[in-house]
């Protein structure tokens, strides 16, 4: 089993987008995934509430305190894609004991780039007590045409010895169509978006993360 | 422009690395006659410790005792 927590401090980066996303992405291939949703706010809830009958979608199931974590090696599952809340606090700490990939998820903006430096803390120190954990950042609503995304893509900003993935998403409507529908984007039309999606899951095989 | 990651050492305080490192909790069950609980139990409040923390304690000196 391989736990993958979508995590940042900074709300609104988009991690339950990316863990809806990514869970369903690895489901379609055949895998045997589960959803936990940790956030107190809900958003994998509710989207898997908003799906439609039948829709061939991961299980979610919810997860509101940290001690329950270890609970989690119990799941029938190949993946545990977790969902994280906003804040470090004991929750994302207790994800970063537990997981083996974390995915910094950013957006082109210094404060999702400066909220980051917590989760970042969380793993530095997994990692300086011996532990194991793989780690990277995910760049999420790039624009092609701003400085500003060329520069977070460009990664010269990262001075913390943690990978950044090629890979990218688009500031694209469907990722939020998406989601509101209670709907992967492999159910949409949007092309790129389902080829940026591959992309990333493409990169962690490759890096053996997956 | 010159975006920089935050340095660690600048991260709010309060973000509980220690936890990320914490041991998982298990619990240990074991009968003994109320009588030996009860006179545990007040070793355990005339030193203002809990009955957990006095046996950890025994149980550390004990096995310090033997790997000597």
């Amino acid at each position: 089993m391989k736990i993958i927590a979508l995590m940042n401090e900074k709300g609104g980066s988009g991690k339950s987008t990316l863990a809806t996303n990514l869970a369903t992405a690895l489901h379609r291939r055949g895998k045997r995934v589960v959803l936990v949703d940790a956030d107190p706010q809900g958003t994998a809830r509710d989207w898997r509430a908003a799906s439609p009958e039948g829709a061939d979608l991961p299980h979610v199931v919810a997860l509101d305190r940290p001690q329950m974590l270890a609970s989690i090696s119990t799941l029938a599952a190949d993946f545990v894609v977790i969902d994280t809340p906003a804040k470090a606090e004991a929750m994302a700490a207790g994800v970063v004991r537990v997981a083996h990939l974390a995915l910094v998820v950013i957006q082109p903006s210094g404060a999702d780039v400066w909220a980051s430096a917590a989760t970042v803390k969380l793993i530095r120190q997994k990692l300086d007590v011996g532990g194991q954990i793989d780690a990277a950042f995910l760049v999420n609503r790039v624009s092609g045409v701003t400085k500003l995304s060329k520069l977070i893509k460009g990664g010269e900003w990262n001075e913390y010895g943690i990978d950044q993935l090629n890979s990218t998403l688009g500031n694209r409507v469907a990722f939020a169509q998406a989601l509101t529908d209670g709907l992967s984007i492999y159910d949409l039309q949007d092309a790129s978006a389902k080829a940026e999606v591959d992309a990333v899951i493409t990169e962690l095989e490759a890096a053996r993360w997956l | 422009m010159a975006l920089k990651s935050k340095p660690l050492d600048a991260v709010r305080p309060d973000v509980p690395v220690h936890e990320v490192s914490r041991e998982e909790m298990v619990r240990v069950n074991f009968l003994v006659p109320a009588s030996v609980r009860k006179t545990w139990k007040g070793a355990a409040l005339r030193e203002d410790k809990t009955l957990t923390e006095l046996i950890l304690e025994a149980m550390q000196t004990r096995l310090s005792q033997l790997n000597q």
